[in-house]
């Protein structure tokens, strides 16, 4: 796979994403009439299907995928897609011939997105309250999982120790928020 | 191996067999490691979420381009239609576009940019853990609710007039136009290294406000002041608003 690419997702180069995403909009919506999909849920599929690639990149899935870009991008579309059919099915009949309309590209399951529980929401609440610096520092170090000394090389901390003692104020003030919510 | 190494390497996945013991046991044996691992646990996963929300968004913003693109092609053969009736309309508002001619909204984004830190380098460092310095980090960041806050907290403690600009800034960059504008009037009593720029920013909020008369007597006290900066801008926005 285009390994630009995979980088690109994965250290959020938003100018070749918006390239990425342009080059090959167009050609999924195309895609998906071939299924009968109406434009604005195609749309959306895309969408889901560009995030869910964006997430393969930053857990390492596609460091040993040898098909290209686009052919995974479009074979994790084609695997939303048929959940979209089935989604229709549930409200009406639809052929199930659909499902075999094209080889191309091979179907790539990707795992629903988990709802968060009750207590989740509420510390995703408190997470949004923190300034823009240390959401972004725990979510380098705990989403992404960068080491101390990658994220003092990425975001241009001094050392190793700054990013510790930074992480460490932002955990404090988030379980603060946790103990004395903001009125 | 400390805890928090342990943990740490936990999350970016380079614990080796021994060490993958030893955090199993601690994990299974000592409470509070486990609640902090938890704790940690469901970090990841809001933070996870907010990302993905986050490039959601990215994605929707393409997808509103593209919508405008669509929208600029379909409405071309109008065209020449709108352009018949501009004329007309110009023709019977010809008084009022001579007095209205400039759109307070466009005028202030291509002017306004936050001030660049003058006053206190960034030191990102564990011996500089100063209000004034976190303050100037959240500012940098563009974290400006975060910077008011500190801001506030650091003028407190130094009555150093020169804060007051920057809160005022951080606060006209969120559109909190009314208080930036007393934040900026504050700073004027004061006298000090920044308090001509401030007529350029009071400007820019009195002009996004609809105060244009006001607008105008600022951009005319910072021209006529021996403050350099803004000054080619001043007048040129001068001239567009009179």
């Amino acid at each position: 796979m285009e390994q630009h690419f995979v980088d690109a997702l994965k250290n959020d180069d938003t100018k070749l994403i918006k390239v990425i995403y342009g080059d090959y909009r167009n050609e999924f919506i195309f895609f998906s009439k071939k299924y009968n999909i109406p434009e604005a849920d195609s749309l959306d599929i895309y969408q889901e299907a560009f995030l869910a690639i964006r997430k393969h990149a930053i857990s390492g899935k596609l460091k040993d995928v040898s098909s290209s870009f686009k052919t995974y991008l479009f074979g994790i579309g084609k695997h939303l897609i048929y959940n979209k059919l089935k989604e229709y099915s549930s409200k009406q009949s639809y052929d199930l011939l659909l499902h075999k309309v094209d080889a191309d590209y091979e179907e790539i399951t990707v795992d629903a997105s988990e709802k968060l529980t009750k207590e989740q929401e509420l510390l995703r609440h408190y997470f949004k309250q923190l300034g823009k610096s240390c959401q972004q520092m725990l979510t380098l170090s705990f989403y992404r999982g960068l080491t101390n000394d990658e994220i003092a090389t990425l975001e241009g901390y001094e050392n190793e120790a700054v990013v510790r003692s930074q992480k460490s104020r932002c955990l404090k003030t988030l379980k603060n928020l946790i103990k004395n919510p903001l009125k | 191996m400390t805890n928090e190494t342990l943990i740490e390497k936990y999350f970016s996945k380079r614990l080796t067999t021994d060490e993958s013991l030893e955090f199993q046991t601690l994990y299974d044996t000592n409470p509070s490691f486990k609640q902090e691992v938890d704790f940690l646990k469901a970090v990841k996963t809001v933070s996870e979420t907010e990302d993905d929300a986050q490039f959601k968004k990215q994605l929707e913003s393409y997808e509103s381009e593209y919508s405008k693109q669509h929208k600029k092609t379909i409405t071309k053969w109008i065209k020449p239609l709108i352009t018949a009736a501009a004329i007309v309309l110009i023709v019977f508002s010809f008084n009022y576009l001579m007095t209205e001619s400039f759109d307070e909204e466009k005028l202030f984004s291509t002017y306004f940019e936050p001030s660049k830190n003058v006053t206190s380098p960034i030191v990102r460092s564990t011996d500089n853990e100063t209000t004034l310095n976190n303050a100037f980090i959240s500012y940098s960041e563009a974290d400006y609710k975060q910077a008011i806050l500190l801001f506030k907290k650091a003028y407190q403690d130094s009555e150093n007039s020169e804060l007051l600009f920057y809160e005022a800034n951080s606060l006209l960059a969120l559109g909190d136009y009314k208080n930036a504008i007393s934040k900026f009037e504050e700073h004027l009593k004061h006298s000090d290294l920044l308090t001509n720029r401030s007529h350029w920013y009071l400007a820019l909020a009195y002009l996004k406000t609809k105060q244009h008369d006001k607008a105008k007597q600022e951009l005319t006290l910072l021209i006529n002041s021996s403050e350099t900066f803004k000054k080619d801008d001043a007048i040129s926005l001068l001239k567009k608003i009179e």
